[in-house]
């Protein structure tokens, strides 16, 4: 069954990872752009990480013929550090227009400040004015209150909700969610967030409309793999094929196709790859032999 | 427009205006720097980064200029019109309606901007568009340090099918462009002109690479016998 995987930090992730999700059915991922573990210095570091997003990273994830696109905003923690957040919004537009960018996101709530509710509601107007969906993180502490006022939010921003994708939703949050138009997210992990079973337990309880999952695998114990492991949860449950498909295919490619730019080429197949690429200088190779598939871009 | 960046920008916005989509162009229409209109370069960056998608995609794959049209293109200093897909022309064009309304000062520090900041096909498209820009031997570091950086479709956008390297690059690093396509198993016949510029210099790097792959134990580009045959 072919696979995506709408949020992951593959920045953080190795090349083993790229082919055990390649080799699982892993077709495309999104990576939303987020915070890096500590508070970074200057706004020139944001502009950086924004040009790997849509550079050096794309180039990496098509070396094992993943889709790469990826979502640009300020992130809710950093919204609440004055020597960046300003200077990140005033980059947005530019990065907005960029080929690859699928969503504004993530954008949302982390301790709640009055800086967060700032800087959230100027993302939601930039996704207004680049037609663009938003991706929105719910906090870890006090997370139903978070989705409360995310939803209160978009409601009273007017904000279209085929549109939001509210994400790290649990059994408490999600009824709240699938109340509205917006989709619901859920991020599948090792220890917190939810797990492959409760996940199963909660589609066949809610169904798989609007439903959406994801590994948000990171730089800490993540599993970026988790994705096809929800797949085997949900049949072991006795989740129809054609329902989990819907959840772990065709929602978010409803979902971020809404921005117009998600291109799954013609088939949606694995790209082609070539490992004989180089990007700023570097293979991904150390010395193996690469890997060229049929229809692999000679150069 | 009467300046030669004016026309040449015309040049090619006839023959994006033949094949572009519809909506796109009037996009487009929106972004293209005007004489008489104010310069946002924020803005620009925006039309600059969005021409990508509307009008890459489906139109690059069927886009095949007419004959009259690819004289026109040729007329107008495109020295090698099937390089340029139709998002490289439209991205060429903004490049040369933005140096028809800013002060000379200004230019190289707008295309390293679009090379820097770009994604690989925007930078791809402001380096193909190099040698049609006033005055283009100013853009000549630019030129030289995007081959540095080994993006190998940045690279290949200055070191293939390109006439700007043969014309403005230094000795040295024309050499290195000719022994980093050779590495990258780049055919030479698409480094535009590089008989005109072959040197002793560069047969005794070529002759160094073949007795290196040779020691190894590995196969030899045939590129460098020619190099080596055509050395002046």
């Amino acid at each position: 069954m072919k696979m995506f995987d709408p949020h992951i930090h593959m920045t953080s992730r190795t090349t083993d990872d790229y082919a055990a999700m390649a080799e699982a059915g892993i077709v495309a991922v999104v990576e939303p752009a987020f915070w890096l573990g500590q508070p970074r210095t200057h706004v020139g570091s944001f502009e950086d990480y924004f040009l790997s997003l849509t550079g050096w990273e794309r180039f990496r994830a098509a070396q094992f013929g993943i889709r790469h696109f990826c979502t640009m905003a300020l992130n809710p923690k950093e919204a609440n550090n004055p020597d960046v957040a300003q200077g990140v919004i005033d980059l947005l537009p530019r990065y907005l227009e960029k080929d690859s960018v699928v969503a504004v996101g993530e954008i949302g709530f982390d301790d709640m400040t009055p800086e967060e509710d700032t800087y959230f509601v100027q993302q939601m107007e930039l996704a207004r004015t680049f037609d663009l969906p938003v991706l929105i993180h719910t906090p870890h502490r006090d997370k139903k209150r978070g989705t409360e006022h995310t939803i209160k939010m978009v409601k009273e921003l007017d904000f279209p909700e085929h549109l939001v994708l509210i994400d790290h939703n649990n059994e408490e949050t999600l009824p709240l969610v699938l109340e509205t138009g917006c989709y619901a997210g859920h991020s599948i992990y090792p220890h917190t967030k939810m797990d492959e079973v409760r996940m199963a337990m909660l589609v066949k309880k809610y169904g798989g409309e609007r439903i959406i999952i994801n590994s948000a695998a990171d730089w800490g114990v993540a599993d970026p793999l988790k994705v096809p492991k929800t797949v085997h949860a949900m049949r072991d449950l006795g989740v129809s094929e054609p329902e989990i498909e819907k959840i772990v295919w065709h929602n978010p490619i409803a979902f971020f196709g809404q921005s117009g730019r998600l291109d799954m080429g013609a088939d949606s197949e694995l790209l082609p790859r070539d490992q004989r690429e180089l990007f700023e200088g570097n293979s991904v190779l150390r010395g193996q032999t690469p890997v060229v598939d049929e229809g692999g871009v000679e150069e | 427009m009467g300046s030669s960046s004016g026309a040449r920008c015309d040049a090619l916005m006839a023959v994006v205006r033949a094949h572009g989509p519809g909506p796109a162009l009037e996009w487009l229409l929106r972004g293209l720097p005007a004489p008489d209109g104010d310069f946002n370069r924020g803005l620009f960056f925006g039309f600059f980064a969005g021409a990508g998608r509307r009008f890459a995609r489906a139109a690059d794959g069927d886009f095949t200029p007419a004959p009259g049209e690819l004289s026109a293109l040729e007329a107008a200093g495109v020295q090698v019109p099937a390089a340029f897909r139709l998002s490289d022309l439209v991205r060429a064009a903004l490049l040369l309606a933005a140096t028809d309304v800013l002060p000379p000062e200004e230019h190289v520090g707008l295309v390293r901007e679009a090379v820097l900041k770009g994604d690989t096909d925007e930078r791809v498209a402001a380096l193909r568009a190099l040698s049609l820009l006033p005055n283009p031997a100013r853009f000549v570091e630019l030129a030289i340090d995007s081959c540095r950086s080994h993006v190998q479709d940045v690279f290949e956008a200055v070191a293939c099918d390109n006439p700007y390297p043969a014309a403005h690059f230094p000795e040295a690093s024309f050499n290195q462009l000719v022994m980093k396509a050779l590495f990258t198993e780049v055919p030479l016949d698409r480094v535009f002109d590089w008989r005109s510029r072959n040197n002793a210099e560069l047969a005794r790097m070529a002759g160094d690479y073949e007795a290196e792959r040779r020691a190894a134990g590995r196969s030899v580009p045939g590129d460098i016998g020619s190099i080596q045959e055509t050395n002046p």
